[in-house]
């Protein structure tokens, strides 16, 4: 990553939230499916 | 364990103490031993950081919780996302841009100097003490299981973690960390895949039976105090935990004022984040599966061998008993958990559940007796999760693997430790010897006295570990000991922030927010730690800004 690269950081930013989410997701589809 | 185990584990000792010394040559100043000249890659910061994170409490600990109580602990990382994006705009571009190589010595250009001492003084003692403990987990389970003496078990990681970090300084470490987490992950995976080769089950029909007993919950919306792990504890006591931690601890801050720029600073510290959740969702998943895999191969009615071998030899007859009693329970419960893998439709299903938690609670009551005898024999805590994932490795493993994985649990050891020891080398010399002691001299000469702090650091981190084993419940001390600081750190930050705030009223309300958390610990010890985070920090802010409008002296 270059460090004149002003939107890294945003771009990073959105990667991270999304696999935060993808893996919150698998938890909550686990969680709905197998528990109980 | 087989020689061939021994020597993966003797090379890969060897080989990351040859990594460090080799890269001390890159350090002959203080920038490059402290701040490694600002010239680490963001996604070699990043790594460093998240094996700093993944200790050897997580390999052992973390694994042995997911088996017995499920992956509920997952919602402590909740506020972790949050508290990377706040800190990402606010902290981290503040702290790389001042230029200054400890968090603390920024608040003696916002504050002053007492404020400074206080809060790095606050620091070493927490983290002296927790970096004794991180030590002591693993040198306890070691010496359990392979049956070696715990100074022994400490020297084994401790010594070789102290040589690379003495000599090597932050660029050793964050190399090293690198080349850790990449076996830890490696260790971890090859863990998944022989789980599943092993298990005589489906996937899909071992998740059904973990989930009949509650440990695929991984989202508590149950909003109360005395839960310590809940969604609402993890999204708003977990954020002030993190901002603290990744804001204000130094062994985290050092990392990403090392960086090349304020953008790549931003970055690692995203980086960290970016594989928090997954990897413990997958640490934590690892363990249920290990839950499951011990519904059809019987495990060890006590998984600590040292305990097991002290109450085999004191109550024979009584434990020769329980043994067998434990494994008729455990026939009646394989055989009720194939039910709940073969039920074909969901009437069946929800019967064979029934049956399957009725065994499981008669298997949990002869463990509780088996404990309870453990207990009376060896005169000390018989809980033994931390022993169920070295012993699964030991027993299970294919060869070379067992060697891998203990390696790997040393690696992750060796990891948090080192980046402890280092930051607690750097606060040391700059907050205290270069501040108070001796302000000016050659950059050799702190070199040296940083060395020397590192090397003083962990012996003393050693001697706690050596303690820590005995003492028993200590490590919790020490734990709660550590949520005394944490919020009010993070509040003294915040308040450095505030326009109106004064050094004088940062000092007090320093003192006033570690009261307030003494004051709930004991007065309302029923409320969860994490939530001492969130009263440490309100408390400071709110009293510092208050004392800010107080008439004061100009000196202030």
């Amino acid at each position: 990553m270059s460090p004149s690269n002003k939107h890294a950081f945003w771009r990073v930013l959105l990667l991270v939230m999304t696999v935060q989410l993808a893996a919150l997701s698998i938890l909550w589809f686990l969680q709905a499916r197998y528990h109980g | 364990m087989h020689p061939v185990n021994w020597i993966i584990v003797g090379a890969y000792l060897c080989y990351v103490v040859w990594d460090g010394l080799r890269r001390s040559r890159d350090t002959d100043r203080i920038e490059g031993y402290f701040l490694a000249n600002q010239s680490l890659p963001w996604w070699a910061v990043g790594l460093s950081v998240m094996a700093t994170q993944l200790s050897a409490v997580t390999m052992i600990g973390t694994t042995g919780q997911g088996a017995t109580d499920g992956i509920r602990f997952i919602q402590f990382y909740f506020g972790l996302p949050l508290a990377m994006v706040i800190l990402g705009v606010t902290l981290v571009p503040f702290l790389h841009r001042s230029k200054v190589f400890t968090a603390y010595e920024y608040l003696e250009r916002r504050f002053d100097a007492k404020t400074r001492s206080l809060t790095s003084f606050l620091f070493l003692l927490s983290r002296g003490m927790s970096c004794g403990t991180i030590l002591a987990a693993p040198a306890v389970v070691f010496s359990a299981v392979f049956g070696w003496d715990l100074t022994w078990s400490v020297a084994v990681i401790g010594i070789p973690t102290v040589l690379y970090t003495m000599f090597g300084g932050i660029q050793a470490v964050a190399w090293a960390d690198v080349k850790q987490m990449i076996l830890i992950v490696v260790a971890l995976l090859a863990v998944v895949v022989v789980l599943l080769v092993k298990m005589p089950v489906s996937p899909d029909d071992a998740l059904r039976i973990a989930g009949s007993t509650g440990r695929l919950k991984a989202f508590d919306f149950s909003f109360t105090l005395n839960e310590t792990y809940t969604f609402w504890s993890g999204v708003l006591g977990g954020t002030f935990l993190m901002l603290s931690y990744f804001g204000t601890d130094q062994s985290q801050v050092q990392r990403y004022l090392a960086a090349r720029s304020v953008d790549e600073a931003r970055s690692s510290l995203l980086m960290s984040a970016y594989w928090k959740i997954p990897l413990q969702a997958l640490v934590l998943l690892i363990g249920v599966l290990v839950f499951v895999f011990y519904l059809f191969q019987a495990p060890p009615l006590l998984h600590n061998p040292a305990h097991e071998a002290a109450v085999r030899n004191a109550q024979s007859e009584e434990y020769a008993q329980l043994e067998m009693r434990f494994q008729d329970a455990f026939d009646s419960r394989e055989t009720a958990a194939r039910a709940v893998a073969d039920a074909t439709d969901s009437a069946i299903a929800a019967e064979a559940m029934d049956v399957f938690r009725a065994r499981e609670q008669d298997v949990l009551a002869i463990r509780d007796e088996a404990l309870a005898l453990a207990e009376d024999v060896s005169g000390e805590s018989s809980r033994d999760v931390n022993y169920i994932i070295p012993g699964f490795a030991l027993r299970e493993l294919p060869l070379g693997l067992t060697g891998l994985f203990i390696a790997a649990i040393m690696a992750a050891a060796m990891s948090s430790i080192a980046a402890e020891l280092n930051s607690l080398s750097t606060a040391t010399v700059i907050d205290f010897y270069r501040r108070w002691i001796r302000p000016k001299g050659s950059d050799q000469h702190f070199l040296n006295v940083s060395k020397l702090a590192t090397g003083f650091w962990g012996l003393f981190a050693c001697f706690v570990a050596t303690f820590a084993a005995t003492l028993g419940s200590l490590i919790e001390v020490v734990n709660r000991f550590g949520s005394f600081f944490y919020g009010s750190i993070l509040g003294v930050f915040l308040l450095a922030m505030l326009p109106g705030a004064r050094g004088t009223g940062a000092f007090l309300a320093l003192i006033a927010g570690m009261g307030a958390v003494a004051a709930v610990t004991f007065g309302a010890p029923q409320i969860s730690f994490l939530w001492h985070n969130v009263i440490g920090a309100v408390t400071v802010v709110a009293v510092g800004y208050l004392l800010g409008f107080l008439p004061t002296r100009s000196s202030d």
